[in-house]
């Protein structure tokens, strides 16, 4: 008796505290039993396929490397759900190179599992937000790849190894570019030049130029506050930024770099700026967007404004007509094509008078104006149906 | 019980020095506000360049009280509705504005014309003729709402809006066909 009291006993359910659960959006006390509700399980697959597709995304930057202009840096920034860190290519050289390295990293790995035992049932899909050593390794000999190609042009070239943490720079022949040993990267060069406000104001990384996108992160300390060597910093032609050149690969004497393609290729895949959605359905919607790009095309100097017509009317909804506003506009430039008509036959026959001196014609005859009560469109409607 | 005192027991006086000072204010700032036009072209570029606006046109003259105390209203509130609308005048008298006035149906002055992305858009306001406002407004926030209403109407497809003011607020006229 007493065994079966304890087993009717039924064991009080444990709450646990009340913790967020970040896939579903709300605090829970149904402690690790929560990953198995299958609201969790549905919002945990969407949530997963969302950042599975920002992946692709770095996953297309990792197959095929390009560079990244200074002006898209911060437009190319990704969102990283299991660190909780927002990746902003801020003086990265290669679109997302630092999203890849973040997601090669252990601690993001780290991250993933930990992510994947809280609120995931199963680890499959742990290697889906993972990038690899070996993937890495690719695509940084691909990037030095495409920097030794364009060599020629003032670009310096940066490797964004962060296991190496090595900066390598090549001296070119159009840009000042400041040679640095990586062998002397921690001795303290004396000072070359007179202290200017110039050096003190822009002290450390920015010294090498703005060619040369330099991560201050990954130098190690000591290397801040080096100045240059042998070259003075403003002897050559070209110019640099201080003097309002423009950057080499916009040289069109160097030549671009960058082919239209690669550029257009690296604009769509680069986050669009978000634009204000105007609903499409909203009057004259497909008017304004033809109008908007011929707008376009006449402040670029391509299309000559195409409604240069004198006749040109608006469709407007006229008081006395009925039917569709385009029906109304026509009815006024008939009407108003009879009255040029009659016009000029006035001013021939006026001519003629002149020469002939007949008796006068009258010549408008106007049309007695019908007066009928209005009836609506029902009574219309019952009259022809009778 | 004392009768209600009479606000403008002067009022001609009143009328008088307002509508001086008014054309004074215009005169100043006519052309810094609220562009006037005078040609057909002008009309056909400020329709086609009005893109995603409420286009509100005015066609009146300036000897016109009716159209002075309006466009005391229209300047006063083109800042206010600057980011949804633009206002601009027409000059009724002059020649080449004549098919507009034709086109429109214009009798009587002044008289606002309402556009959006080149459409029409018609206000049903009660009175006879939907196609334009007759009139003037009685307040700023009158304007304002009738400019709003039409907006967000055109924002959603609405080619002809209700007026938003009630009955009272709304000037009354008769609507001739060809004076008949």
């Amino acid at each position: 008796m007493e065994e079966k009291k304890t087993k009717a006993k039924k064991k009080p359910s444990k709450k646990s505290e009340f913790e967020l659960c970040k896939v579903c959006r709300f605090h829970h006390d149904q402690g690790p039993r929560h990953k198995y509700f299958p609201r969790h399980k549905e919002l945990l697959s969407a949530f997963l396929n969302r950042f599975r597709s920002k992946i692709a995304d770095v996953r297309f930057f990792l197959k095929n490397p390009s560079f990244l202009r200074p002006q898209e840096e911060s437009q190319n920034r990704v969102w990283c759900v299991f660190c909780d860190e927002d990746i902003v290519e801020l003086g990265s050289s290669f679109a997302c190179s630092k999203a890849i390295n973040h997601f090669a990293s252990s601690e993001h790995h780290k991250n993933v599992k930990q992510f994947l035992w809280k609120h995931g049932p199963s680890m499959d899909c742990a290697d889906d937000f993972k990038i690899s050593d070996a993937d890495v390794a690719k695509w940084v000999r691909k990037c030095t790849a495409l920097g030794n190609k364009d060599a020629s042009s003032c670009r310096g070239q940066l490797s964004s190894d962060i296991h190496n943490n090595k900066l390598e720079f090549e001296r070119t022949e159009k840009v000042q570019t400041h040679y640095i040993n990586p062998n002397d990267l921690n001795d303290v060069k004396p000072l070359l030049y007179n202290t200017n406000e110039y050096q003190i104001s822009h002290s450390g990384v920015t010294h090498y130029g703005s060619h040369l996108n330099v991560d201050a992160s990954h130098l190690p300390p000591g290397v801040i506050g080096m100045t240059s060597n042998s070259s003075s910093l403003y002897g050559d032609s070209t110019g640099n930024v201080h003097t309002g050149a423009p950057p080499p690969w916009l040289n069109p004497n160097g030549g671009n770099i960058y082919n239209q393609s690669d550029i257009t290729k690296v604009q769509e895949k680069l986050p669009a700026k978000t634009t204000s959605k105007l609903n499409p359905h909203r009057v004259g919607a497909a008017w304004a967007e033809r109008r908007k790009i011929e707008m376009e095309m006449e402040k670029r100097g391509l299309a000559v404004n195409i409604n240069t017509d004198a006749d040109w009317l608006p469709n407007f909804g006229r008081v006395w007509q009925s039917g569709t506003r385009k029906d109304s506009r026509k009815e006024f430039e008939k009407e108003k094509r009879k009255l040029v008509v009659t016009a000029e036959s006035i001013s021939m026959e006026s001519e003629e008078r002149k020469l002939v001196k007949t008796e006068s014609i009258s010549v408008e005859s106007e049309e007695p104006v019908q007066i009928q009560p209005y009836v609506s469109k029902r009574a219309r409607a019952m009259k022809s149906g009778e | 019980m004392k009768p209600p005192k009479k606000k403008f027991e002067s009022f001609p006086f009143c009328l008088g020095l307002l509508k001086r000072q008014i054309r004074d204010h215009r005169e100043k700032m006519e052309s810094v506000l609220l562009p006037t036009l005078t040609k057909k072209e002008e009309i056909d570029r400020i329709i086609n360049n009005t893109i995603d606006k409420v286009l509100v046109l005015r066609f009146g003259r300036t000897s016109d009280e009716n159209c002075l105390l309006l466009d005391d209203i229209l300047e006063k509130s083109a800042r206010d509705v600057s980011k949804f609308a633009t206002v601009a005048l027409v000059d009724v008298d002059s020649d080449q504005v004549q098919v507009y006035v034709n086109y429109f149906d214009i009798t009587l002055f002044p008289s606002t014309v309402f556009f959006f992305n080149a459409h029409h858009m018609k206000l049903d306001s009660g009175t006879a003729d939907h196609t334009k406002w007759v009139g003037k407004f009685h307040e700023k926030q009158d304007f304002i709402d009738v400019v709003e209403v039409i907006f967000r109407g055109a924002m959603k497809g609405k080619m002809i809006v209700h007026c938003p003011l009630p009955p009272e607020r709304i000037p009354k006229f008769q609507l001739l066909y060809k004076d008949v």
